[in-house]
């Protein structure tokens, strides 16, 4: 197979195309871990415990049972919501009365945007005091920035956010708008909702990555190289940051791959606690519905995001660094 | 300059005059102390803690579950030291009472992901091949999954509850470990002693749990110590969800869920007293966890 493609790509597509072959294993893995998992429970008890939660009516929950296809047999069961599902239809909610995909495009944008929010703070913010910690090291800066990374690295997100609320609201009566302001219509109120949620999931995961770019700095700046740049007798600001900086951002870009999905973790608290309507929100109140069409699909479609995101990060390598080739 | 404590496997150690073992334990606290003293505060505020947790009954002035309307949403007094909640119970004694649920559950997810995890890398790098190459593939299934979404999948599907919640970390954990252990197999797997070991004849368990074990002991130990503070902060997520543990049994994350989340605006006291003993548990475990981590296994650094 690979022989046949050869001639018509790039190294680089060929390379695009391997990671993607290789996904596919892992998806089917985590579709049947999803899937059988959430069948723990026999399908009765799960559907009288989803009557129950919503109030359902014996001839509700018989059309519930079907529709579940809790009638069929469990690999047909499976084969089917993932057949469907690859032709655009994952089922529908029992709860939200709308398909499961409609409830995932509406909450996604809301989840993106934050994600892409504190991301964004945790560039400013982390990536600054990672490196004046290591060229500073052991001095007072230094340690003010570990204390930063090591509290935010062991105070809860959801207790950050508690305490922003109940503070906001006390100080200047200030109480987070429920629902999501669409940014297109109403910029200044969507910033004014989201930047404080997006605050406090940066900090967060601008603790850990602040100790990564330190620990790296400080490898770097022991390399012969810097020492040659210093020697030849460069400005300390254009050695630290055109020289060290780009040495030491592979593992700290390797390191935000694997972690991203705490991004996406913490914005499930951060979204319960704010009332934010996202993805987070969306399994949280599905699993407490025990809406299994909602819940087996949104974690699919977060372990989806979490492939894609590795997949453009190791496309970065190549950027970041001209010798890693993919070929 | 850190000495390094070379610890040979029994039947070895050749010490000349062996020290009674309280001793050499005290020694080793106390150069542990000298060399992370950060760390040796993380290893006292855990001690604390488990004290607190095992000595409950003692340490916490009131009976947690004793319900008294007349006292209820009180701040901080010499009677009620943290206050009271809305139902008149004493904040305190939850607290106190609260560590045994957050560290059981931290301390039993951690063990069982981290022996799980070590159990797979082991016999996954030793035995290699077709099971190899499955295993991992699993192992890269469940690193696929963002950490607190797999926790809220198993709970979602088993119930919320004790042990519940610490099979689900456990799951969440155990990719990490399974990883480390099967490099540090592959790497042990080559060296002379276990060939030795195999050409003397040994079976493929012995070698695998006399011989090569004991050998990838320490990374374990430095992962289980840093993964515990991920463990408890997992714990009180899911409990602050209400997918954890359940009421009546006290639990920290638990005191910060919805249900009370409406008297933290007049009352901040509900929400900053637990939200301290989770903050300060999951501190003092990253400070311990980072300081063994750099006295047992350097290569960890950065992990």
């Amino acid at each position: 197979m690979a022989a046949g493609l050869q001639g018509k790509g790039t190294a680089m597509q060929m390379y695009i195309l391997r990671r993607l072959l290789s996904y596919i294993p892992v998806l089917f893995l985590v579709s049947l871990f999803t899937f059988f998992i959430l069948r723990v429970i026999p399908g009765d008890a799960l559907v009288a415990m989803m009557g129950e939660r919503q109030g359902m009516n014996q001839a509700e929950m018989e059309r519930a049972r079907h529709e579940l296809g809790l009638d069929r047999p469990l690999p047909v069961q499976y084969l089917s919501w993932i057949g469907n599902g690859l032709r655009g239809d994952w089922g529908r909610s029992f709860w939200l009365h709308k398909p499961v995909t409609d409830a995932i495009l509406d909450t996604f944008p809301v989840s993106a945007q934050l994600g892409v929010m504190a991301f964004a703070i945790t560039v400013v913010v982390a990536v600054p005091i990672g490196i004046v910690s290591a060229v500073r090291q052991d001095s007072w800066v230094d340690y003010v920035g570990r204390l930063f990374a090591i509290s935010f690295l062991s105070i809860p997100s959801f207790f950050i956010a508690i305490l922003s609320i109940v503070f906001l609201a006390r100080w200047f009566g200030w109480i987070p708008p429920r629902g999501y302001i669409n940014p297109l219509r109403d910029p200044i109120g969507n910033l004014e909702q989201m930047i404080i949620p997006a605050l406090i999931l940066g900090l967060t995961f601008s603790a850990s990555t602040a100790r990564i770019v330190r620990t790296t700095m400080l490898e770097v700046l022991r390399e012969d190289y810097i020492r040659t740049a210093r020697a030849k007798g460069l400005r300390e600001r254009s050695v630290i940051w055109r020289h060290a900086l780009k040495n030491s951002l592979i593992p700290v870009v390797t390191y935000w791959g694997v972690s991203l999905a705490a991004l996406i973790t913490g914005s499930v608290l951060i979204e319960v606690v704010y009332g934010l309507n996202g993805m987070g929100r969306l399994t949280y109140d599905a699993i407490n519905q025990r809406d299994w069409p909602i819940v087996q699909t949104v974690i699919l479609f977060f372990v989806v995001i979490t492939l894609t995101i590795n997949l453009i990060i190791d496309l970065l390598y190549g950027v970041l660094d001209p010798r890693i080739q993919h070929a | 300059m850190r000495a390094i404590d070379v610890t040979l496997p029994g039947h070895l150690a050749l010490e000349p005059r062996v020290q009674p073992l309280p001793l050499r334990v005290v020694r080793a606290v106390l150069r542990f102390a000298r060399a992370k003293p950060l760390g040796a505060v993380g290893g006292f505020i855990i001690a604390l803690m488990v004290f607190a947790a095992v000595a409950a009954p003692w340490i916490g002035t009131q009976d947690y579950q004793r319900v008294n309307p007349r006292e209820k949403l009180q701040g901080p007094s010499a009677r009620h030291w943290f206050g009271t909640d809305q139902f008149g119970r004493d904040l305190y004694s939850r607290i106190v009472y609260g560590a045994r649920a957050s560290l059981y559950v931290g301390f039993m997810g951690t063990l069982l992901g981290v022996g799980i995890g070590s159990l797979v890398g082991l016999v996954s790098g030793y035995v290699g091949g077709k099971l190899d190459m499955v295993l991992m593939r699993v192992v890269d299934a469940i690193q696929a999954f963002p950490g607190l979404i797999l926790a809220l999948a198993v709970v979602a599907a088993l119930g919320p509850g004790l042990s519940k919640a610490f099979l689900a970390i456990s799951i969440t954990l155990l990719a990490r470990p399974a990883r480390v252990v099967r490099g540090s197999v592959l790497a042990a797997k080559e060296t002379s002693w276990v060939e030795a070991a195999r050409t003397v004849g040994a079976s493929d368990w012995r070698i695998m749990f006399r011989h090569i074990l004991p050998n990838v002991f320490a990374p374990i130990i430095v992962l289980a110590s840093l993964v515990l503070g991920i463990a408890i902060l997992i714990e009180a997520s899911l409990s602050f969800l209400g997918l954890g543990v359940l009421p009546p049994t006290p639990a920290w994350g638990s005191m910060l869920n919805q249900a009370s989340q409406l008297y933290f605006e007049t009352y901040p006291h509900l929400a900053i007293f637990p939200g301290l003993a989770i903050s300060l548990a999951v501190f003092a475990f990253n400070l311990f966890g980072d300081a063994l981590r750099d006295v047992l296994d350097p290569r960890l650094r950065g992990s």
